[in-house]
């Protein structure tokens, strides 16, 4: 949500000194809906075992004595697993990465347990479609034939780089200092690594998810699902086309006939109280699981959401979420933003800065008992925790209760507040925003989703999706989205705006971009 | 020289031009020119190095015998940093050209702390070369700009900071997104998306000289002789 706070409402400002700041806020208004689950992990390791010990190494660089793994890179720079591990190039996935003049391949376990075979398919867009260094280009093109790595030549690759034909590793690859032991579980772990196939898909199809849950009205229901409908049979169209025509092929399709897959939509309505959600997303789940669950728009707490994803593991790319849940941030749930726990924190910013001189502001923050309300609510406490010069009063109104002028005058009149924040409705909700951002998830899903080739991995289908938010044309909805490794809100800050009164016919921002 | 290196700029915007926003998708003759251009900077780049650094070539060349890896270039080049504030990882606003203008040795990177391949050894570079300077190190200021500054904030360069055990004199910058990508382009390092950026290392040695510029990652012996190379001057 890229804007929110806002002053209307002249006639009160009329009856407040002038001098006051006033900021109102007008933001989502939906029914309460609280569910909180207790989040679990996606993986159910086997407790103690080497796999698991050997995954604690690939991804957090801690081996099973506790301690972090040492490594040497370039020669003579000692990094600790802290710093520096298996996962932080090669990734989650396996899959490795191309950053910079880097090239980091693959050490999936089909790839570690195979031949090095030259696949331009899989280095076509490395090749062709980024902009990278000479330097980079050379590397990739040459080709470092090397036979099937086993469990000795791995060893020996990752202790004192030398791959299986004997030829050094890049100096950018840690020369690790790890027992036999470490060895023997960081190998069982490779040998899991990206082994088995992703569900929700097959040979012809890739299957999707979206969620709409109870509480969202018809037109924002349509707002969403008719630009996904008319983005899968556009989708769908054109793979169609290219699979007509084989051999006619100037871009070199034909390498990627293998990666084609019809696009199926599911549509999971959740119906009925939060607490049954879960068991409904399993449900739906458990009749046809999907690769990844796109879109999504709900009334009040992404909670249940959000933890079917991190249980599943299934990466979720969510465009409209007011709610999301903001800490811990999960593994596989990427939002566009933190929608009103960022407002409540850009505001706490403003707040401090313009009130640093005037001591003893009386900030008074209005809500309905509902997380819509409760959650930015505690944002703003939270942000403006420590704050000598602010005291802050909530007034929590009943669910049913109307907003009368009369209300406001008594509230004003009691309170006397030199601000004011209401977070209450949503007047700056419009269809095309639900439509635009729709569009743009689509988008930056089937082009990261076309970077993995047939490599139908979700770890790498989020780290493609990490990497392509920033490169991909952003409709403007946000001033700036871009992902990286581990982030996981795309759009950082937020503006606050004024809405149109009296003099004025347009929205317009009152003040620069916060980022707090 | 100056052309060249306008070319070269020119070259790098139209790198950017096609990569950013909606996909290009590359024809083989877009990219056998590409190509042919890339190479011709590659030998453009080697012939600069021969011209500005001889003995230092020689050095390299040999070194490049060792390894059998010619793993990083030098390039002097003289910049004019944009005038912009950012902020240090306490928050406090740092105009750029007093970072910059330091007194003494001046070490600069760009980075950003979610990077996943190239930053944590570019900075673990410069962590390792702070225990090889000895007293050195009083004269001589660490610079690493953020080039992710939404997503860096102070509070997350100090712990990156914390993380590679950085010493009192490094600063780690942050700023507005505008700015850093001014920034970056004045040093020639913006390559359009962050995930893009290449392991350069900047060095000067006191105010108002070139920079020496070092493309591609080395060990923190080589950084450290590189560095009191260009202070002994």
């Amino acid at each position: 949500m890229t804007s929110s706070p806002t002053t209307k409402h002249t006639h009160f400002s009329r009856r407040l000194s002038p001098t006051r700041a006033l900021v109102f806020l007008f933001l989502i208004l939906i029914p309460a809906t609280r569910a909180f689950v207790v989040s679990s992990t996606a993986q159910s390791a086997r407790a103690g075992s080497d796999v698991e010990s050997g995954e604690r190494i690939y991804r957090e660089g801690i081996l099973p004595s506790g301690q972090p793994v040492r490594a040497t890179v370039q020669g003579d720079i000692k990094l600790e697993g802290t710093q520096f591990n298996c996962a932080s190039c090669h990734r989650r996935s396996g899959f490795g990465s191309s950053e910079g003049a880097a090239y980091v391949p693959p050490i999936s376990w089909r790839a570690l347990s195979h031949e090095r075979e030259l696949r331009r398919a899989d280095l076509f867009r490395k090749l062709y479609q980024e902009a990278q260094p000479t330097r980079f280009r050379a590397r990739v093109r040459d080709p470092r034939v090397r036979p099937a790595y086993t469990d000795e030549t791995l060893a020996a690759a990752l202790r004192e780089g030398k791959d299986p034909s004997g030829r050094e590793l890049d100096p950018l690859m840690p020369r690790y200092e790890l027992s036999d032991g470490d060895v023997r579980d960081l190998v069982a772990y490779l040998k899991t690594l990206s082994a088995a196939p992703a569900p929700g898909v097959d040979k012809s199809r890739i299957h999707f998810a979206t969620v709409v849950t109870q509480g969202v009205s018809p037109e924002e229901r349509r707002a969403m699902l008719d630009v996904m409908d008319a983005y899968f049979r556009w989708k769908n169209a054109d793979t169609a086309r290219m699979l007509q025509r084989p051999g006619v092929s100037p871009l070199y399709k034909e390498d990627f006939y293998g990666a084609y897959r019809e696009w199926v939509l599911h549509v999971w309505e959740l119906k009925g109280p939060p607490a049954t959600w879960p068991g409904q997303l399993q449900r739906y789940y458990r009749e046809q699981p999907v690769f990844a669950l796109l879109s999504g728009i709900g009334a009040g707490s992404w909670q249940p959401v959000h933890d079917f994803c991190e249980r599943e593991a299934v990466p979720c790319l969510f465009p409209h979420t007011d709610l999301p849940v903001v800490s811990p941030t999960g593994d596989y749930s990427l939002y566009f933003s933190k929608g009103l726990i960022v407002e409540a924190e850009a505001l706490a910013q403003r707040l401090r800065d313009e009130t640093g001189a005037a001591r003893a502001t009386r900030i008074v923050q209005v809500y309905r008992d509902a997380v819509t309300g409760l959650a930015p609510a505690r944002a703003l406490r939270h942000a403006l925790r420590g704050d000598g010069a602010t005291r802050l009063r909530d007034r929590v109104i009943e669910n049913n209760r109307e907003l009368t002028p009369a209300f406001w005058k008594s509230l004003i009149k009691e309170e006397r507040p030199s601000v004011l924040v209401l977070w209450l409705g949503q007047s700056d909700f419009s269809y095309e925003r639900i439509q635009i951002n729709t569009y743009f998830a689509l988008y930056v899903a089937e082009h990261s989703l076309t970077r993995l080739v047939e490599n139908f991995s979700r770890e790498y289908f989020i780290e493609s999706v990490e990497h392509e938010m920033e490169g991909s044309p952003n409709p403007g909805i946000f001033p700036h989205l871009s992902l990286g490794p581990g982030q996981r809100f795309a759009s950082k800050g937020s503006y606050i705006v004024r809405l149109p009164g009296e003099t004025k016919a347009e929205r317009e921002t009152a003040g620069d971009w916060i980022i707090p | 020289m100056t052309r060249r290196r306008e070319n070269r700029r020119d070259a790098q915007l139209k790198k950017e031009k096609t990569d950013d926003g909606s996909r290009v998708r590359a024809s083989w003759f877009a990219f056998r020119l590409c190509a042919l251009a890339s190479a011709l900077l590659a030998l453009w780049g080697a012939s600069e190095v021969r011209a500005q650094q001889p003995g230092a070539h020689q050095g390299h060349e040999q070194h490049a015998r060792e390894t059998a890896r010619p793993h990083y270039t030098r390039t002097v080049s003289s910049y004019t940093p944009p005038d912009v504030t950012l902020l240090d990882m306490n928050g406090t606003r740092v105009p750029l050209s007093s970072a910059l203008g330091y007194d003494g040795p001046v070490l600069l990177q760009f980075i950003f702390t979610t990077c996943p391949t190239i930053c944590p050894v570019m900075t673990g570079t410069l962590a390792a070369a702070q225990n090889k300077f000895g007293p050195e190190l009083e004269k001589i200021r660490l610079i690493s700009i953020s080039i992710d500054p939404e997503q860096d904030t102070p509070e997350r360069l100090q712990e990156y900071a914390r993380k590679f055990k950085a010493k009192g004199r490094w600063l780690f910058l942050t700023g507005k997104l505008d700015d850093i990508v001014a920034v970056q382009r004045a040093f020639d390092a913006y390559r359009g998306n962050k995930m893009r950026h290449e392991p350069i290392t900047f060095l000067r040695a006191s105010p108002g000289e070139n920079w020496l510029r070092l493309d591609g990652l080395m060990s923190a012996t080589e950084l450290v002789a590189e560095c009191r190379r260009l202070i002994a001057r």
